[in-house]
Order: C-alpha cells, then structure tokens, then sequence
C-alpha cells in the first residue's frame, strides 16, 4: 500500500491550479484547461481513495475514474466546439467581457482589439 | 293408483319420471378413428379462429373466397365437435380434458388454461357448430351484395370460436377471454350496418350495457381464482366446496358468486340489463340469429353451468339470480306481445326464454343438476335460430317485418310457412316439439327444487316459469294468426265465391292457385339453395331436437309431474284460445292490435328503459367524469401552470441577479460546489 500523502497533496494541487485558472484567467482555452485540471484532480482522488481504503466496492472507483476520463474527452470536444462558436460570433474568447450581446454591441469599438 | 289392463302394464303416472321417457343406452361400435393431433376441444376453438384469420388475410376482395373460407371453417368446427360427440362417448366417465397452451408462469397463482367437456357441454358445441355453420350460409345470401361481407364472415368465425372457448373452457382465463371476444364481436356484429346511426347506437349501447356487466363477471372471477390459488374452473369448484361448510357458504364465496351473476345478467340480458338485446335488432339478420339464438346470450347459461356446484350452495346468488331471471322471464314475455316488428316479438321471446334458461339454474338444487338449462340452451338454439332465419327470409320478400307487412305471409310464400310454425311451436313448448321437452323439465326440476332443498328460489321460479308457459303461447299464437291471415285474394275469394264453383278443368285459371304459385316462386328464386338447406336443417332439427333431449345422457332424476304438465298445457291452450277470440275483426288478425296505442308505444320503446339507463347511469356518469375533468383542469393543472409561471419568476430572479460576465460566474458556481461539499460534509 501506497502512502496517501503525497497523492492527495498532488489532488490539492491541481484543484487549487484548476480553480486558480478557472476563477483568475480572462481566456476561454485556458478556463477550459483549470476545468481539465479540476477533473484529474477529481480523477485521482477517486484512484487514491479507491487503493487506500479498505471496502467491498474496489471496482467503483476505477469505473468511475473510466467514466470521468470519458465525460471529460467528450466535453473538452463540445467546450471546443463552443469556443470557436463564440469566435466566430464575437471575435474574441474573452470570458471577462460583458454576456450581454447588445452590451457587447455597445462595447464593441473599445473591447475587440485586445486579447489577453 | 295403478291401473293394470290385461297384458298392458302402465306405469302408475305419479311414479314416472325422466329417466323412462328417455332413449335406450345404445353401445356405440368403435370405428377406427386415426390418431390424429390434438383434442377435438382444441380444433373445436381453433378452426373457427384460424378460419376468422384467413377471412381476414386472405379473401382480399373477393366475396367469393370469404364465403368459402368461412363455411369451411363452419364445417370443420362442426367436423370437429361431432368427432368429439363420438370420443365422449367412448371415453369412460364422459369427461374429457385437454391443454391449450401450457401453463401460464404467474407465480403462486396457478393458471393451467385447461379445456374440459362432458355431455352437456359437447352437446352446446354441437349446437353452436351447426347454427353458426347455418349463419355463415345465410350470410353469404343475405348480404350478397354488402361491400362489408368479408368482414361480416371473418367476424362470424371469431364469434364462434369465442362461444366454443367459452363452452370448453375449464379456465377463468380462458373463459374471460372467449367472454370479452364475444362482446367486441357482438359489436362489430349489431353495428354492421355502420352507415346507419340506429345500428351505431345499438352497438355501443350492447358493448356498454354488457361491458357494465361485466365489471361484476370479472371481479367474482377474480375473488374465485385468487381465493383458491388457481384459474382452474375445476380446483375452484372444488377449493370453495369443500370451503363452504355446514353453517352455510363463506361471505368471499356469496360476494363472487353475486357478483358473477349480475355479470351474467347483462351478458344475457336480464332485467336491469335487458334493453340492450331488442336495440341489437338493428344488425343484419343472420348476426340476430347467431348472437341470439345459440351463442352470446346463452353464454351466461354455460357459465352457470361451469359454476353450477357453487351456486347450488350460495342461496343469496340463487334468490338474486331467481328474482331477476323471473323478472324478466314474466315481463319480456309481456313486452313480447305488444311489439310491432315481428322480429322485435322474436328480440323479447329470446329475453324471455334466455332468462327461463337462467331461472332453471337458479331453481335447480345439487340433487337435479344444472342439464335443464343447458337442455333448453340446446332446444332455444334450434328453434330461435329457425324463426330469425325465416323471419328475415320474409323480410326480404315482403320488405320489413312490421306486423302489417308480415301479415299472410306465411300464406302467401308457402315455403315459409312449415319453418314459421315449427319454430313457433317449438317456442310455445308444443308438444312433441324441442321446447316442450326442455321447458317440462325446467318446470319440473324447479318443481322437485321446490318441494325438496332449493329454498324460496325454486317457489319463485316455478311460479314464473308456470306464468310463462301461457304468455309465451299467447305471442307465439299472435305471430302465428298474422302470419297465417288469409290473403286478400283468398278473402275476395271466400267472399265472391262462396261454394257452388266447380272448376276442375283450367287448374291455373284460379286466381288463388295462381297467385300461390307466383308467390311460392317468388319465395324460392329468392333464397339460395344452400340457405334454404340450412334453414331447412334447423326445421328439422326442431322437431328431431326432442330426440336430443331425450339422449340418455343427461341427468334425469327429475320426477315427471303428469297433473302439472296436464295444466301448463290446458293453460298454453286457453291463451292461444284467447288470443285468436281477440284476434278476431282485426285486418291484420294482429290480437297485439287490441293493446291500447300508448302501452304498444311505450312496449316499443322497453318501458323507457333507455331513458332510465340515461338517467340513472349515463347522467350521473357523465357529471362524475365533467367534474373530474373539471378537477384535472383547474385544480391539478393550476399546480402544473403554477410551476410554469412559478419556474419563469424564478428565472427572472436568477437573471436580475448573474453576473453579466463569465468569470464571476464561475466563481459563483464553485462557490456553490463548496457550499454542497460542506452540507455533504455536515449532514454526514
């Protein structure tokens, strides 16, 4: 048996790292990479606790993590597909730009030329 | 008081009984029958189904083909239940069983869809297989040129097999099956004619009277079955038996058994119930003559029989069914007699004589046995069969059945007249005709009932259907003085020529031999030889039928009362007596002329029995389901819009107050997460 220390300060890292980029990064692609990060983090948590702990349900986390590393390709293709939708539509991912489309009409002589 | 003559020995005539007017018990030779597959009880009910199949599927739109498929499928049920006639009587104990599709896995409850035939039964199957062979005949003639023949045929064979399956069944499954197809194809039967809004009324008043019924028929199924653990007819016959001991039956067993006989009830029209059948008049002939003559009506009775040995013990059922067959026994006969339309009379004569087959098993006790019903089951076949079939033959050739259209023709058409008045007489119980036979020993098993162990069921019972014998003779005579009035080419000539002409030379020069030829002619060209035969089949059998009756195999420990049959007899006399006194100055020579116009409107109209079912049934029905309508819509749907409109408000809040930007958003969002992290964690 592994010790679970290290594994589990390596989960809080990426999980900071993941919240990090989604909270403080203005770029979709990388919002979308603190996600990725966010779900390994999830993904070995579950790896962790499925090898440390005693229990009847050893085939649950593996499946689940399986599950997890197939609901994450999928939604890194549809978040993708999203992205180049929206930059197609705006011109610029930028997650810190106003919603609001009439807001971004409004907006529209000042924000486009810069990226972050 | 015995007389003894020299040489002649009479029986002493208070001492007779059945079982000495019966047939010798003839040994039957054993013909070399091949081993063929399957039982005949089994080919009984899938021949007219296959036919049905076939008459669907494969006649396309040839008539042509329908009617072979379907008489073929007639002759072969009819094959298959003489060969199970002939196995019966071969087989020791004359109780035959046999499988149908194996057991059904319902868990505890065991469902083995059994058949099962002895003497009675097989002797109905035979009946059922001939008049539905007939029907199909006489369908091919009467709706020659019907664009919906096809399916008329098809919906003929399924009718039988349903009656077949219901007859043979010795499983409640099974029985409810054949039960439930024979409502869907009286439907489709009395609504042939769908083009016309009184056949679609009449239709859906037959499936919604019936099917009324049949909540009560169900349920006491499933209290039976589920009380013995089985569908086995006979397991459930013999589970609640033995149940029902000597402080009386059990209140599962009275509450099934009343509930199975309301059930009845409606399937064969009894009181509460019995508008339906004369409404069902609006279907074509031939289908008024299956499903009233042999098959659907009767089917009550051949349940009955099935349940005969629990109802002989569930004396409130017996009084129930009593009360409501004598009922309908007294007043149908009444209604009958005061009916315009020859085949109305015969739609009342059926409800009459349905309810005489239930009264007989409400009167019977264990010791006389359930035979008298299915007897006059048998003999009511043959001659209602007969007079429908030859009724709607002379409502063709004389264009409707209303008694002024009827009037001579059975003068006027001679062909039709043997068959109009065996079937009458067969009706009215003369004797040596079938229903004299069946109708004495109903009279006479209510009567050993009434005297010996059946209880104030068998005292009503054997008063009603001692009322009835008279009223039943009184319309019988009725239909018989229309049909038989002299033509009014007879009457000129009784009136122009009275004696004193003697023409032996120039035959055909006399008007009236003319005019019988023509019409006699006319009357052959009309029908097809076939349906001709068929009817002529079920003439005969209306009067061999009495040898049936007479077959040893029934149970026959019924004491023969020569005083009571002497007086029913002088009784039927007196009223045919008086109905012909009132009959007189008549045009018609229509004795119903006599009742007042009011009381005949109101006979027409079933009392207003219609009118009632509207205001005891469909109104208040209707106003259960508008309220409950009205609570889906204003109550239970104001929940649904309120969630709607509630969801919408929501949204809006939840609009007002995101952050218009992704970033924050997202902070939101995880901050939600650890918020749920923290309940998980606190709520652990």
């Amino acid at each position: 048996m592994i010790r679970p220390a290290l594994p589990y300060l390596l989960v809080a890292v990426l999980a900071g790292l993941g919240v990090y980029g989604i909270l403080a990064r203005r770029h979709a692609v990388l919002v979308l990479v603190g996600v990725e990060l966010l779900l390994g983090a999830a993904g070995l948590l579950l790896v962790t606790v499925g090898q440390t702990t005693e229990s009847d349900l050893h085939a649950s986390a593996p499946v689940l993590t399986l599950f997890l590393i197939t609901i994450a390709a999928a939604e890194v293709v549809v978040a993708l597909a999203v992205l180049v939708a929206l930059h197609r539509a705006r011109g610029h991912v930028d997650l810190a730009a106003d919603l609001d489309p009439r807001a971004v009409v409004a907006t529209s002589d000042d924000a486009p030329g810069e990226t972050p | 008081m015995s007389r003894t003559l020299p040489g002649i020995s009479l029986p002493d005539p208070s001492e007779l009984s059945w079982a000495d007017l019966q047939l010798p018990s003839l040994g039957i030779p054993a013909l070399p029958v091949p081993d063929l597959w399957g039982t005949p009880a089994q080919w009984a009910v899938l021949v007219p189904l296959l036919a049905a199949l076939a008459g669907v599927t494969l006649s396309g739109r040839s008539n042509r083909l329908a009617a072979w498929i379907g008489v073929a499928g007639g002759l072969g049920t009819l094959a298959a239940t003489v060969w199970q006639l002939y196995a019966l009587a071969l087989t020791p104990g004359a109780r035959r069983t046999s499988g149908t599709l194996g057991a059904l896995p319902l868990g505890e409850l065991d469902a083995p869809l059994g058949l099962v035939v002895t003497w009675p039964l097989a002797l109905i199957a035979v009946t059922v297989a001939t008049v539905a062979l007939v029907v199909q005949v006489y369908a091919r003639w009467y709706l020659w040129y019907d664009p919906r023949y096809r399916t008329f045929a098809a919906t003929v064979s399924l009718f039988t097999a349903a009656m077949l399956l219901t007859v043979h069944a010795d499983d409640v499954l099974l029985l409810i099956v054949g039960w439930e197809v024979m409502g869907w194809c009286s439907f489709l039967l009395i609504g042939h004619h769908s083009t016309k809004n009184a056949a679609r009324r009449a239709a859906s008043k037959a499936l919604l009277v019936t099917r009324t019924a049949d909540i009560g028929f169900v349920l006491g199924l499933v209290i039976l079955a589920g009380g013995a653990g089985t569908t086995s007819i006979t397991r459930i016959v013999e589970h609640w038996s033995s149940s029902a001991t000597v402080p009386g039956p059990s209140t599962g067993l009275v509450v099934a058994m009343l509930l199975v006989v309301v059930g009845v009830a409606g399937k064969s029209a009894l009181f509460p119930f019995q508008d339906w059948l004369p409404d069902a008049m609006e279907g074509p002939t031939p289908a008024s003559a299956l499903i009233h003559a042999a098959t659907m009506v009767a089917a009550g009775t051949v349940v009955l029989t099935h349940l005969f040995e629990l109802l002989a013990v569930t004396d409130p059922a017996r009084l129930l069914l009593a009360v409501l067959a004598s009922v309908t026994v007294l007043g149908a006969a009444l209604l009958a007699f005061a009916q315009g339309d020859l085949k109305r009379l015969l739609a009342w004569s059926t409800v009459s004589q349905v309810a005489l087959m239930l009264a007989a098993l409400a009167a019977a006790t264990p010791a006389t046995g359930p035979d008298a019903a299915a007897q006059h089951l048998v003999a009511h076949a043959w001659f209602k069969a007969l007079l429908f079939l030859s009724v709607g033959w002379l409502g063709v050739l004389v264009g409707g059945t209303a008694m002024a259209l009827v009037a001579s023709g059975a003068r006027r058409y001679r062909v039709l007249r043997r068959r109009l008045a065996w079937g009458l007489l067969g009706l009215a119980g003369v004797p040596p005709f079938v229903g004299f036979f069946s109708k004495e020993l109903i009279l006479g098993a209510a009567e050993v009932g009434a005297l010996t162990t059946g209880g104030v069921a068998s005292v009503i019972v054997l008063s009603s259907v001692g009322a009835a014998a008279p009223l039943t003779a009184a319309y019988c005579m009725r239909a018989w003085l229309v049909l038989d009035r002299r033509t009014d080419a007879e009457q000129l000539a009784a009136t122009y020529h009275q004696g004193g002409v003697e023409r032996i030379d120039d035959f055909f020069d006399e008007p009236v031999v003319l005019h019988e030829a023509e019409g006699l002619e006319r009357a052959e060209a009309a029908i097809s030889s076939s349906a001709r035969l068929g009817t002529t089949v079920l003439m005969l059998m209306t009067l061999l039928g009495a040898a049936v009756a007479l077959l040893p195999v029934w149970r026959s420990d019924v004491h023969l009362n020569l005083q009571l049959l002497l007086v029913t007899l002088l009784l039927m006399l007196v009223a045919a007596v008086a109905v012909a006194l009132a009959a007189r100055g008549v045009r018609t020579r229509d004795a119903g002329a006599r009742v007042p116009a009011n009381v005949s409107i109101a006979a027409e109209r079933g009392l207003g029995a219609d009118y009632a079912y509207r205001l005891l049934v469909a109104t208040p029905v209707l106003a259960l389901a508008r309220a409950v309508a009205w609570f889906d819509a204003e109550v239970l749907d104001a929940w649904v819009r309120g969630g709607g409109a509630g969801a919408h408000l929501l949204g809006r809040a939840g609009d007002w107050l995101t952050p218009r930007r992704a970033t924050p958003a997202l902070a939101l969002v995880l901050g939600a997460v650890l918020v749920l992290a923290g309940v998980g964690v606190v709520t652990r």
